[in-house]
């Protein structure tokens, strides 16, 4: 009878394991394997949580999810898609920058959308607000508001005092408007971040249930690659 | 323990009688009565409204029971594997899948809290007690390993989120 010693192939074995779990790792946490995996949980977590008068929110909040490479494994993150509220400072900055870059030869700039939202606020605020006077009979509601606009976003220094005296009356019923335009038919923030976390919290526990599974899957499937039994 | 009077569960109808089995055991529980738990007795529990899938729950909640359980089915892989049963006379091939359920607690109202509290806490503890459970196994939903109520919210409105994963059993009727 021939004994023979296996020692130097365990060994060996041994020495490539710790490399063997890092590929399996790396494939199990793969970012496309699990994408398609957290969309859909998200979707039935909001489905869940929503009420009818909410329902045509759901898709822009799983349209904004992110599943990327993160270090040794992935990040997945879901966000709040409604656009932050801005005050009339951010539109005064925004008209600074943009008149300076195209006084510089730009064209439209990252500026221009939200300034023509900006510019039609202030058209429907003079449609459907403003007390219209005999100064205003031969002008249409775009001309005024655009004028009503220029007088919103001017440095006071650069107004004359009939303008700036004009500007000081207007500002209050306009800044209460832009702020109730930009809310209205938005979900409060109690109702966003509930859904944020809850969605975490579903995705939480997917990955914990699901991640050893594709571990013990993917180093299977390393062993068969080798020619050992899995 | 008594036994489920719902079919169990049948691969030509997953879905259906996966819910239909919950419905029937979670209603026997969350009904504002008192009830035994494996050997711990008069246990109460508070009066839900059960919810399944994408169903809305009642509006305003707090003036409607103040409590509603929804369960969701999981995304996951669904892993399943085959087995064959052997009995005197023919063979049968049973499938195995593992699966998992979100059951979202969400209370309002007064003692929203306390409310959602106790029914998530309740919902865990009946879930795992096996001599309860059996009910369930005896229908092909086995191996129940719920974990601990996790709070989402925990102001005038409460949500938690109680995870279970388990094992169905079924047979698939595919022999000539």
């Amino acid at each position: 009878m021939k004994v023979e010693s296996n020692l130097q192939g365990v060994i060996d074995r041994l020495k490539r394991r710790p490399r063997d779990i890092r590929q399996a790792m790396a494939r199990a946490l793969a970012p496309a394997a699990w994408d398609a995996q957290l969309r859909l949980e998200a979707k039935r977590t909001l489905w869940t949580l929503v009420k009818q008068p909410e329902w045509h929110f759901v898709d822009p909040f799983v349209h904004t999810i992110m599943v990327a490479p993160f270090l040794n494994g992935f990040l997945a993150r879901m966000s709040n898609p409604m656009p932050p509220v801005l005050a009339v400072e951010d539109f005064m900055m925004a008209r600074g920058l943009q008149t300076r870059a195209l006084s510089q030869g730009s064209g439209p700039t990252l500026f221009s959308d939200f300034l023509n939202q900006f510019d039609q606020m202030m058209t429907d605020w003079v449609a459907t607000e403003k007390r219209k006077d005999k100064r205003d009979w031969d002008k249409t509601d775009e001309d005024i508001g655009h004028f009503v606009g220029y007088l919103l976003l001017t440095p006071d220094s650069k107004l004359s005092d009939k303008e700036r005296n004009a500007k000081a009356k207007l500002l209050p019923h306009l800044v209460e408007y832009l702020n109730r335009r930009q809310t209205e038919k938005r979900l409060n923030a109690e109702t966003i971040n509930v859904w944020l976390l809850a969605v975490l919290a579903a995705w939480s526990a997917l990955v914990r249930r699901e991640f050893p599974d594709r571990l013990r899957a993917h180093l299977g499937a390393q062993r068969s690659e080798l020619g050992l039994v899995p | 323990m008594t036994p489920l009077s719902k079919p169990a569960v049948d691969a030509n109808a997953l879905e259906t009688t996966v819910l239909n089995l919950w419905c029937e055991f979670l209603t026997r529980y969350f009904d504002g009565q008192a009830h035994d738990i494996g050997a711990t007795k008069a246990v109460a529990f508070p009066k839900v409204e059960l919810q399944f899938q994408q169903s809305a729950v009642s509006q305003p909640l707090d003036q409607i029971s103040g409590v509603a359980i929804t369960m969701v089915w999981s995304e996951g892989d669904r892993h399943r594997w085959t087995s064959w049963w052997p009995s005197a006379t023919t063979r049968q091939e049973i499938c195995y899948e593992r699966v998992a359920w979100n059951f979202w607690v969400r209370a309002s109202g007064r003692n929203a809290r306390a409310n959602g509290r106790l029914a998530s806490d309740r919902l865990s503890g009946l879930l795992g007690n096996r001599a309860e459970t059996h009910a369930l196994g005896q229908k092909g939903i086995c191996r129940l390993k719920p974990a601990a109520p996790r709070a989402i919210q925990d102001t005038d409105y409460v949500l938690r989120l109680v995870t279970v994963a388990a094992t169905l059993r079924y047979p698939i009727l595919s022999q000539i």
